[in-house]
């Protein structure tokens, strides 16, 4: 029993979601309270796995090992966030700014640094890749990307030139219209999988 | 028949198909799939990682669940079992990181699992080897940098939802003289790993991954499956543009 | 500028200096940034979980709800409660059945998602190219659409055809990364069309990334003019 209740409620949980996708009419209100009840399991393991970060770093500090002093930064930082934000609520002023004005700065700069990444990476694109048809492709369809999108060259409306950008522009659609048919058939034998308990990550399986 | 009809019968054949080849795949001559140098390349310097005592990472993504690709969450949680036995106790440690609170509870279960099936006795809850170094796609890339240069790294598999950060965890374990391997589900990680990543899945090659890593009757089963779908969309497509053209759909 | 502004114009300023550092490798400053940036993203999150999620879907109805709606409440909130009760190692079994239940769920909206919000629209799109009726609509250029679809439906076959996990029957021994005949000759063609898809979507990021490079480098110019009493 231990074994099969998971397994039950795994199955029986995600076939009367797929029947409220088929029976959209009658079944609304389940699916719409199953899936309210998944967002604060959802909510919660989100917590929980801040609780994880939390203790590694407590871990960290109270086995002194490598990187403590850092780990009380993010202790400190955390805990003035956690209590600021639930006395002052996530509107306030001053709890918007101390919030957007630690992470705007640094999300930006992390995406600073990974532009220097890329293109010193671009460098090395034949090195990496060697000289295949889909490296070849990946060279031109940057290049004529940013080329258009540099907006360099001016075309008259309905003239060959606007015609030539359209197709450019266009042509890359189909390989990646290729990958999403390809994730959504990966995704769906990914969920079928779980639905038919050939996988249970639940059990740890 | 309208789309959403063929929408149905798709799942529908998907689900016949999978369920009837895990039982009838059993017991017969595998599967026969291209091989993949990448992966066979990950598992060599696994090995080496170990016996050098360096640190074994395995990424598990940013995200549980993202819209454009639904399946990558559950997908990571699927092939993590062929990346973790007993064995990670040992010298340098593996670790498995996430940035997603759901797939920390998952992987935990699964790390578990594993290791018991190993009977080794080193089983405390902390020192089970689940990290979360940041709670949003940023902040994970944030809080993993540090711990990538701070500890050796012989190895980084990263496979599941994560987007364009992913670059930057590839050139840190490069720095560290790691080798790097990428499953990269969305379309702006494989675009961004493209030019940094040597050893890297793309587009539905990530859903070859648990199999690969270790080929069970399931496993084979889902590319067989995989595979026989893939030819009927592609039929669907000519005999609908066919249709189409002829004015009959 | 008031203190206020040049305090927080300081801090952004002091960031962006510490987390650009890394270009040069990792080092104390950027960790610094880096860990104080965890934190407060932990900390956010957390008051963002409890105050918009944990709030108004399970204890709001708890403590206000009609009997009704606290007797629906009882299921997520058992569901929570066995879910943190599962982090000590002595109640670990009782985490299964609410992880159990979000695997069904996700598993669920993956395969609806998968096939209603990504497959099917992406297969209508590739056959609606070939309406007669779009291709002349806009008069002077059938030619341009109907060559479009015609590409589009080779591309798309071509990329299906690359990701082709069987390989070619030959001998057992015989380590092939070959695909079977007919789908190679066309996973060469997607292999084109999928290295060009790539490459305009690392155009995309590259653009990104470096207008977060500009913005960060405006950003303190701007602070340091301000600071220089200019304009």
């Amino acid at each position: 029993m231990k074994k099969i209740l998971p397994i039950i409620i795994a199955c029986a949980t995600g076939l009367t979601i797929l029947a409220g996708y088929f029976f959209q009419d009658r079944l609304a209100p389940i699916l719409g309270l199953l899936i309210n009840w998944g967002i604060v399991l959802v909510g919660l393991a989100g917590l929980i796995g801040i609780a994880y970060l939390v203790r590694m770093h407590i871990f960290r500090i109270a086995h002194r090992q490598k990187g403590g002093f850092y780990s009380v930064i993010v202790l400190l930082a955390f805990l003035f966030t956690l209590i600021a934000g639930l006395i002052l609520t996530p509107q306030n002023a001053f709890y918007r700014d101390w919030v957007l004005n630690i992470q705007t700065p640094v999300e930006a700069s992390l995406l600073a640094v990974l532009s220097v990444t890329l293109l010193y990476a671009s460098l090395y694109l034949v090195r990496t890749r060697g000289w295949t048809p889909m490296s070849v492709g990946f060279l031109v369809g940057a290049l004529v990307s940013l080329i258009l999108n540099l907006a360099v060259f001016q075309f008259q409306p309905g003239s060959r030139g606007e015609v030539w950008a359209l197709v450019l522009r266009r042509l890359p659609l189909a390989g990646l219209r290729g990958i999403l048919i390809g994730m959504a058939l990966g995704g769906l034998i990914v969920g079928l999988r779980v639905l038919l308990a050939v996988d249970r990550p639940y059990e740890g399986e | 028949m309208t789309w959403t009809q063929i929408g149905w019968i798709i799942i529908g054949l998907a689900a016949v198909l999978l369920a009837g080849l895990n039982v009838l795949i059993r017991g017969r001559k595998p599967y026969q799939v291209r091989e993949n140098p990448a992966l066979k390349r990950l598992q060599d310097h696994r090995v080496v990682a170990v016996e050098r005592g360096k640190g074994r990472q395995v990424i598990l993504g940013d995200s549980f669940w993202s819209h454009a690709y639904p399946g990558l969450g559950l997908h990571a949680l699927s092939a993590l079992p062929g990346l973790v036995s007993p064995e990670d106790k040992g010298e340098g440690g593996q670790v498995v990181s996430t940035g997603s609170g759901a797939l920390v509870l998952f992987a935990r279960e699964i790390v578990q699992g594993r290791y018991q099936d190993g009977f080794s006795p080193d089983l405390q809850d902390r020192k089970l080897p689940v990290s979360l170094p940041g709670p949003t796609a940023l902040s994970f890339t944030a809080g993993l940098l540090p711990e990538l240069s701070m500890h050796t790294i012989g190895s980084l598999a990263m496979f599941g939802s994560f987007g364009m950060g992913a670059p930057l965890w590839a050139e840190a374990a490069y720095i560290k003289g790691g080798q790097v391997f990428a499953a990269a589900g969305s379309i702006t990680a494989q675009a961004a790993l493209f030019l940094t990543v040597r050893d890297l899945l793309i587009g539905e090659e990530v859903f070859m991954l648990p199999g690969l890593l270790a080929p069970t009757a399931p496993n084979q089963a889902a590319w067989l499956t995989e595979d026989i779908l893939r030819v009927a969309l592609m039929l669907l497509l000519i005999v609908a543009a066919t249709l189409k053209m002829a004015g009959l759909l | 500028m008031s203190l206020y502004d040049l305090i927080w114009g300081g801090v952004g300023l002091l960031l962006t200096v510490m987390v650009l550092s890394y270009l040069i490798g990792d080092n104390l400053l950027f960790r610094l940034a880096a860990y104080l940036f965890v934190g407060v993203t932990a900390g956010f999150l957390s008051v963002l979980i409890i105050n918009q999620i944990l709030w108004p879907f399970l204890l709001q109805p708890l403590i206000n709800g009609l009997w009704i709606e606290k007797i629906w409440v009882l299921i997520p909130l058992t569901l929570a409660v066995l879910l943190v009760i599962s982090q000590f190692q002595r109640f670990k079994g009782l985490g299964r059945v609410p992880l159990a239940f979000l695997a069904g769920l996700t598993a669920a909206v993956t395969v609806g998602g998968a096939v209603f919000g990504t497959l099917i629209p992406q297969l209508r799109a590739v056959v609606n190219a070939f309406d007669p009726l779009d291709w002349y609509q806009s008069p002077g250029m059938p030619w341009l659409r109907i060559t479009e679809a015609v590409v589009m439906l080779v591309g798309v076959l071509g990329t299906l055809s690359y990701f082709h996990f069987g390989r070619r029957r030959r001998d057992q021994n015989d380590p092939s990364e070959v695909r079977p005949g007919f789908f190679e000759g066309l996973a060469k063609v997607g292999g084109v069309f999928l290295g060009m898809a790539l490459g305009t979507v690392f155009a995309g990021i590259f653009s990104t990334a470096l207008v977060a490079m500009i913005d960060r480098l405006l950003v303190i110019s701007e602070f340091v003019m301000r600071l220089m009493g200019g304009s």
